[in-house]
C-alpha cells in the first residue's frame, strides 16, 4: 500500500492553497442599522461595458489518484486473473484542459479544444493499463441567428434518458453508471437550423472506434428533428453509414424520444431505437457461435425527480433486444469455459459486454449536496439475472479549486450472471483534484 | 377699459371657480400618483427591475450564507432577452465553471450540465445552484403575469413611504400563493417582497437595494429563509453591458450543447 506519499502530497497541496473567500466566516450580510447595506458592497456606479473582452478562455483540472481493484476470482472470463492481468493496487493521473476562443467581434466564430491525458488507465476494450494523451474534441463553429455550423471532432449526445442512451450512437457509448467518464468525439461536420420550436441537425461523421482494426474510417451520416413545447419535447432520429469493410451493412438505426414535465420538478422520459441489423455473436450448447443478423430494438423509459436544491433521483428500466435470454447466457458461459479451458484465442471475451448480457435493467441514480462542500452521486444497476452493479462516489471541496474524491465500485453476482463474471469484484478509487 | 383692480377680481373668482370645480369632482391635488391601480404600481416596480436587465448581459456574484457564513460564491453570466428568455452561464468556482440554466419560455426551464454534455428538465420552483433563489426568483422578476395585486396600504419602511401591495396567485401553477410587495412611493423603486406557499407560510424574504443613486433599479438582493433563520442568499451585480441583441437561436433548448 503505497497511499502515504498521495496523503502527504494531498495534504501540502491543500494548505499551500490560497485560502479563498469560503473559508472563512463572514460577517452579517446585513449591517448597521441600515438593513439594506451588505457587507463588502462598495459604493459607486456599477461598471457598464459597451463592448466585448477578448481573451482566451481557459478551464483546465488535474487528478492524482491511488486505486484498489479487486480481481474477481470467480470470473470465468477473466479465471486466475490470467486473460487480463489486473493489477491491485496503482497510482493514476488525469489531466483535462479546455482552451477556446472567439475571434470575430460579432462572436459568431469559435474555435475550441479539449484536451485529455492519463497515466495508469485501464482502457475498457482490453483490460490492459495505457497511458494515454488525445485530443477529445477540437473543432471550428460557427452560430447565427437561425443556423449553427461546427466541423472537428466534437462530441455530442443525443437522446432524452440520463442513463442508458440507444439513440446516442454517434460518438462512443456511455457507461450508464457514469455517463461523464467517455468524452472522447469524433470527427464531424454539423450543420443545425431552428425555427420556432423546431430543430433540424445533419451529421456526418468518420467513425475511429479504439481497439476495433479494420472498424475504423467509415463514413457515416445522420438527421435529428427535434422539437421542444414549453412542457415537452419530442425528436426523431436517423444514423446511416457506409458499409463495413468485409461487406456487411451499417446498422441503420431509427429512433425517437420524447420528455415531459408531468408535475413540478418531475419529468418522465422515454426512447426507443430500432437497430437494422445485429451482428453480435450468440452462442449454442455446443459453444459454436451464431451471428442473429436480423433488427433489433432498444428503449429506455425513465423518471427524474428533483427533491429540491441539487437532490435528484433518477430511475431508469432499459430493454436491450440484443442482450442475452438466459438460455443464451448460460450457453455463452459455457462456451468461455471450453475455450479458455482449451487455451483458445480470447476474442470469446469480447462478447461479455457490460450491460448487454441480459434484455432487462434497472438503473436507480441518486444525486445529493450537503453543506456545499460534500456531493454523492449513487447508482445502482440491476439485471435481469439478479446481479447488481453499484457505483458510489462522495466528494468533499476542500476550497473552490481543490477536493478530494472517493469512488467505490462493486459487482455482485452468481456464478452464471452479468456482473458476477465481472473481471473486478470491487475499485476503490480515492483522488485528489484541482480545478482552475 | 378695465382697470388692474378689475383683472385682479376677475382672476381671483376664476381660481375660486377652479378650486371649487377640483374638490365637487373630488380630485386630489397632492399627487397624481395616488390615481395608479394595483397593478400600474406593480408594473413600474417590475419595470424598475426588468428594464435594467432587459437585452443586457449582467455578471453577477451570487454568495450563499449557511448559519451566517459564507459557504460558496458563484460568478455568473447573465443573457437576458425578456422576463420569458434568459441564460444563466457559470463562471465560478471552476468546478462548476460551464454549467448552464435556461429558460426558454414561459415555464420551460433547463439545465446543462457539461461533465455529461447533456440538457435536463428543471421546475420553475427549484433552487438555483442550491441556493435561496428558485429559478423564477431571478430569472422571471415580473409578476403581473400571474399575479393579482391588491393595495394594501401605505407603510414606512426604512425610513421611506411604500406602497404595500398583496399579490395573489391566479392559478396553483405558480411558485407561491401570495407575495407581499413593498414599493417605494416617491420613485417605484422595488424594496422588498415576502414569499408565502400554498398553505399560508411565509417562505421567505426578498429585500433589494441599489448600490448608487445612480442606478434606477435594484442590484443587490438579499434572499432570506424565514423557516431557517440562518441561510440567506446574496446577488450583486457586477457589470452591465446593455444594448445586447441576442439571436433566437441562444434562448433554446438545442443551443446548450452547441455553446
Amino acid at each position: 500500500m503505497h497511499i502515504f506519499p498521495w496523503m502527504i502530497l494531498s495534504v501540502s497541496i491543500f494548505f499551500l492553497a490560497p485560502i479563498t473567500t469560503e473559508a472563512r466566516a463572514e460577517p452579517n450580510p446585513f449591517g448597521g442599522d441600515d438593513p439594506y447595506t451588505v457587507a463588502g458592497v462598495q459604493g459607486g456606479s456599477m461598471p457598464v461595458e459597451t463592448g466585448a473582452q477578448a481573451s482566451i478562455e481557459t478551464q483546465g483540472s488535474v487528478y492524482l489518484g491511488s486505486i484498489y481493484d479487486n480481481v474477481n476470482p470467480d470470473s470465468r472470463i477473466n479465471p486466475g486473473n490470467q486473460t487480463q492481468t489486473f493489477k491491485k493496487q496503482r497510482q493514476a493521473l488525469e489531466t483535462r484542459l479546455t482552451l477556446s476562443d472567439r475571434f470575430d467581434t460579432q462572436q459568431q466564430w469559435r474555435w475550441l479544444f479539449k484536451g485529455y491525458a492519463a497515466k495508469a488507465r485501464y482502457r475498457d476494450s482490453d483490460g490492459v493499463l495505457h497511458d494515454e494523451a488525445r485530443a477529445d474534441e477540437l473543432f471550428v463553429d460557427w452560430k447565427g441567428d437561425a443556423w449553427f455550423a461546427s466541423l472537428g471532432k466534437r462530441r455530442i449526445n443525443w437522446g432524452h434518458a440520463q442513463g442508458f442512451n440507444p439513440v446516442n450512437v454517434v460518438v462512443p457509448p456511455r457507461d450508464p453508471a457514469n455517463p461523464s467518464r467517455e468524452t472522447e468525439g469524433q470527427p464531424m461536420l454539423w450543420i443545425s437550423r431552428s425555427s420556432g420550436a423546431q430543430a433540424i441537425d445533419l451529421i456526418a461523421a468518420r467513425n475511429k472506434p479504439r481497439g476495433q482494426p479494420g472498424a475504423g474510417d467509415l463514413n457515416r451520416w445522420g438527421l435529428k428533428w427535434s422539437i421542444a413545447a414549453a412542457k415537452s419535447d419530442y425528436a426523431l432520429y436517423y444514423f446511416d453509414g457506409a458499409p463495413y469493410r468485409d461487406g456487411r451493412a451499417y446498422e441503420r438505426m431509427l429512433g425517437g424520444s420524447f420528455s415531459v414535465d408531468v408535475f413540478p420538478g418531475i419529468t418522465a422520459y422515454m426512447e426507443a431505437a430500432r437497430f437494422a441489423n445485429n451482428y453480435r455473436n450468440y452462442y449454442t450448447a455446443t459453444g459454436s457461435s451464431v451471428a442473429n443478423g436480423g433488427a433489433y430494438w432498444q428503449s429506455v423509459a425513465g423518471t427524474s425527480v428533483s427533491l429540491g436544491g441539487k437532490r435528484r433521483i433518477i430511475a431508469e428500466y432499459f430493454s436491450n433486444g440484443q442482450g442475452y435470454s438466459k438460455r443464451q447466457r448460460l450457453d455463452y458461459f459455457r462456451a468461455v469455459d471450453g475455450q479458455l479451458a482449451g487455451a483458445a484465442a480470447n476474442l470469446i471475451t469480447r462478447d461479455f459486454r457490460l450491460t448487454g448480457m441480459n434484455r432487462d435493467y434497472l438503473l436507480i441514480n441518486y444525486q445529493d449536496e450537503w453543506r456545499e462542500r460534500f456531493t454523492v452521486d449513487i447508482s445502482a444497476l440491476a439485471a435481469q439475472d439478479r446481479s447488481t452493479a453499484l457505483r458510489a462516489q462522495g466528494s468533499y471541496a476542500l476550497s473552490d479549486y481543490y477536493e478530494l474524491k472517493i469512488v467505490l465500485l462493486r459487482n455482485q453476482g452468481g456464478r452464471d450472471t452479468e456482473f458476477g463474471n465481472s473481471p473486478l469484484s470491487n475499485t476503490l478509487e480515492i483522488w485528489f483534484g484541482a480545478s482552475f | 377699459m378695465r382697470t388692474p383692480q378689475k383683472i385682479g377680481a376677475h382672476a381671483a373668482r376664476s381660481l375660486l371657480l377652479v378650486v371649487t370645480l377640483l374638490l365637487t369632482a373630488g380630485i386630489p391635488l397632492d399627487s397624481a400618483a395616488e390615481q395608479l391601480t394595483p397593478l400600474q404600481i406593480l408594473d413600474r416596480a417590475d419595470d424598475k427591475w426588468e428594464l435594467n436587465l432587459r437585452n443586457a448581459t449582467v455578471e453577477l456574484e451570487f454568495l450563499v450564507y449557511r448559519e451566517n457564513a459564507l459557504r460558496k460564491t458563484y460568478r455568473m453570466i447573465l443573457k437576458y432577452q425578456d422576463t420569458d428568455h434568459v441564460l444563466v452561464e457559470t463562471i465560478f468556482p471552476p468546478r462548476n465553471e460551464g454549467e448552464k440554466m435556461l429558460q426558454a419560455g414561459r415555464r420551460n426551464y433547463w439545465l446543462f450540465l457539461p461533465n455529461i454534455n447533456r440538457a435536463v428538465r428543471v421546475s420553475e420552483s427549484n433552487s438555483l445552484s442550491n441556493s435561496d433563489f428558485s429559478n423564477t426568483d431571478l430569472l422571471s422578476p415580473r409578476l403581473s403575469n400571474e399575479y393579482v395585486p391588491k393595495l394594501l396600504g401605505i407603510e414606512k419602511l426604512y425610513g421611506d413611504e411604500a406602497y404595500k401591495l398583496e399579490l395573489t396567485a391566479q392559478n396553483e401553477s405558480t411558485p407561491y400563493a401570495r407575495i407581499i410587495y413593498w414599493v417605494r412611493k416617491a420613485d417605484y423603486f422595488p424594496l422588498r417582497r415576502d414569499y408565502y406557499t400554498f398553505s399560508q407560510q411565509l417562505l421567505k424574504r426578498l429585500d433589494m437595494k441599489a448600490s448608487s443613486p445612480d442606478m434606477s433599479g435594484p442590484d443587490t438582493f438579499v434572499m432570506s429563509s424565514v423557516l431557517e433563520q440562518d441561510k440567506k442568499t446574496v446577488i450583486r451585480y457586477l457589470k452591465r453591458t446593455p444594448g445586447k441583441a441576442f439571436p433566437a437561436e441562444t434562448f433554446r433548448e438545442s443551443a446548450l450543447m452547441k455553446r
